[in-house]
């Protein structure tokens, strides 16, 4: 085989971290190659329009217009429509394996930056697994990308800054949700308010949002979840059933649509896979360990944003400008200006966003047996406690025991979910928690190389070949 | 709507926009299930639409592709397997 293309730095993703560091690094004279699945930069919040989609105006989007307009212009490789499924620590460095419309690919570099995002953690329920159930991340998707949201009655449940944000997008568009059951109390945002002063315009923005949602009738329900949900005739989501936290009777929606999402995590499978660590974090979960301006314990490997710790998008950015700064200095370029630090301020911010995110692993602990945990082989919270009473003690056990986290999806549903179940079981083995990451990272890529494949072939990959 | 274009759903015609991904215009249709799980075989559709979940996996153009990160094509075959095209 020919000698893959070796380049000074690979960034995977260019969303808000990687695209600065793209920017910052290839400004200091680095040959740097920005990889990205999506067919523009911009990432989960600066995302760029579909074709054709003409959302309103809106303060991310513009953000996003001007950093595609600054990866264009700098000298930035930037390989769209582009999947990372395999990466490799080489002699010199690291090769990445890569998919696109081209064909599979093998690039080498010197130094590596992962700044893969977050995924979204849903809190599991009865018949959360009922098509017409999405998440909430997953609306501000569909929002930004098709100015679309699905759904005739809609529901947006859960906690954290994007249900807000969620519900009033959807009436914005015409689809006033039925409820929005907000997990927290009004005392969480009270608290959270302080460090919301840290960035005054997401403040109003936030405000404004409440205000025309109050001015619209639509009902908030604090303090509650949803308990379950049941299909209609149709196999799809016929009614939610929504519950005071801590306990007391139910009410029922009739919805065809649920947007629900609790928290975010970050997407660090590729950190892991090779070899950098989890830190417990107290405000959300976890983080990668790495130091300030994003070095990772493996000679070469660096992080910035989400995929590090979860901070959020400005943050993102400012630390994805000081990573590549950082990592040209690393490869020996003479730098003019020394990298700023994040704003307390944001920090602030930061902090407040993820304090109403947080999910206790008594929550998880106490979900009902026959809660369906990891989606893609239909394992339930029972067998997960099954398992573990017949001698499963870590988060790969586990697996091997119930086929949890070996789907296509790898864990990244359920993984955090399942984590919190093990830490809360006598007789586990303390920090063995966590699934260990395997390539390829997405089989589905794969499969789209190797052939045909059924959907229930794919479950059970193979350690890729480099 | 400027663009209309053309694909199939389980051989049954579906007009959409260029641009759009396979997902969001299943979805605009009022199509939610897009297949069925393998081990109970429980209706599923597409949960995060970032790429993750995978499961808007489904057969589309003779490979199974994420629904949620393939943009639309004029002709294009999607094929929902084990779920009724709405
Ligand atoms: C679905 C979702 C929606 C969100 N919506 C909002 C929102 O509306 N407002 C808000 O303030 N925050 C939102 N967030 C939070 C978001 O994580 C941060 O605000 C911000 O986007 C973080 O920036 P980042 O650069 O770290 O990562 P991201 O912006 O997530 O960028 C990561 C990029 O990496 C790419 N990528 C990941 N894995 C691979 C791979 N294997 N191969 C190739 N490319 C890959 C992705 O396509 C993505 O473009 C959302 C998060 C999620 C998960
Ligand atoms: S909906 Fe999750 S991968 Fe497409």
């Amino acid at each position: 085989m020919s000698a893959a293309p070796f380049h000074d730095l690979i960034i995977i993703g260019a969303g808000p971290a990687g695209a600065n560091a793209a920017l910052s690094a290839a400004g200091a004279g680095l040959d740097v190659v920005l990889v990205d699945e999506a067919a523009h930069p911009g990432g989960q919040v600066w995302r760029a329009p579909a074709a054709g989609t003409h959302p309103p105006p809106d303060p991310d989007l513009t953000r996003g217009n001007h950093l595609r307009a600054q990866v264009a212009q700098a000298g930035v490789a930037l390989r769209a429509q582009t999947v990372v499924w395999s990466v490799a620590a080489t002699q010199d460095g690291f090769e990445v394996a890569i998919a696109s419309p081209q064909g599979p690919e093998l690039i080498g570099t010197r130094r590596l930056l992962v700044a893969t995002g977050a995924q979204e953690r849903v809190v599991p329920f009865a018949g959360w697994t009922l098509p017409g159930v999405f998440g909430l991340a997953a609306a501000t998707v569909l929002l930004k990308s098709e100015n679309f949201l699905p759904g005739r009655r809609i529901l947006v449940a859960g906690q954290g800054p994007l249900l807000v944000a969620v519900a009033a997008k959807a009436l914005k568009l015409g689809k006033a949700p039925v409820a929005v059951v907000d997990f927290n109390g009004l005392g969480r945002w009270v608290q959270a308010l302080r460090g919301f002063v840290g960035h005054l315009p997401s403040l109003r923005q936030g405000l404004t949002w409440q205000a025309k949602l109050a001015l619209a009738g639509v009902p908030i329900l604090r303090k509650h979840a949803i308990s379950r949900a049941e299909a209609n005739d149709a196999g799809a989501l016929g009614a939610v059933h929504v519950t005071p936290v801590g306990g007391g009777t139910p009410r029922m929606f009739e919805v065809d649509t649920a947007f629900v999402g609790n928290s975010l995590v970050p997407g660090d499978e590729i950190l892991r896979l090779l070899g950098a660590r989890r830190r417990p974090d107290p405000l959300t979960g976890w983080r990668i360990e790495a130091d300030d301006e994003g070095r990772c314990k493996i000679p070469g490997l660096y992080v910035a944003g989400d995929a590090g710790r979860i901070r959020g998008a400005l943050p993102a950015a400012a630390q994805g400008t000081r990573t590549g700064l950082a990592i040209a200095r690393d490869a020996g370029c003479a730098l003019s200006a020394a990298p700023a630090k994040t704003p307390r301020r944001m920090d602030r911010f930061a902090d407040a966003s993820c304090s109403l995110m947080q999910v206790d692993d008594a929550r998880i602990a106490g979900l009902a047996d026959d809660v369906v945990l990891c989606r893609c082989e239909d394992v339930t919270v029972g067998a997960v406690r099954g398992a573990i009473a017949d001698g499963a003690q870590d988060a790969n056990q586990l697996k091997h025991f119930t086929r949890l986290g070996m789907g296509p999806c790898q864990g990244r549903m359920c993984g955090a979910n399942a984590a919190a179940l093990l830490r809360t079981s006598p007789g586990t083995k303390p920090g063995g928690d966590v699934l260990t990451p395997r390539s390829p990272l997405h089989p589905v890529a794969v499969a789209q190389l190797a052939g045909q494949f059924d959907y229930a072939d794919i479950p059970v990959p193979k350690p890729a070949p480099l | 709507m400027t663009d209309a274009i053309q694909i199939t759903v389980n051989q049954r015609p579906l007009a959409c926009r260029a641009g759009m991904s396979v997902a969001a215009a299943l979805l605009a249709q009022d199509i939610y299930q897009f297949r069925t799980s393998p081990a109970r075989r429980a209706p599923r559709g597409a949960f995060c639409l970032m790429g993750a979940c995978q499961e808007c996996a489904i057969m589309i153009d003779g490979h199974i592709q994420r629904a949620c990160q393939t943009v639309v094509r004029d002709g294009m075959c999607v094929v929902l397997a084990g779920a009724s095209a709405g």
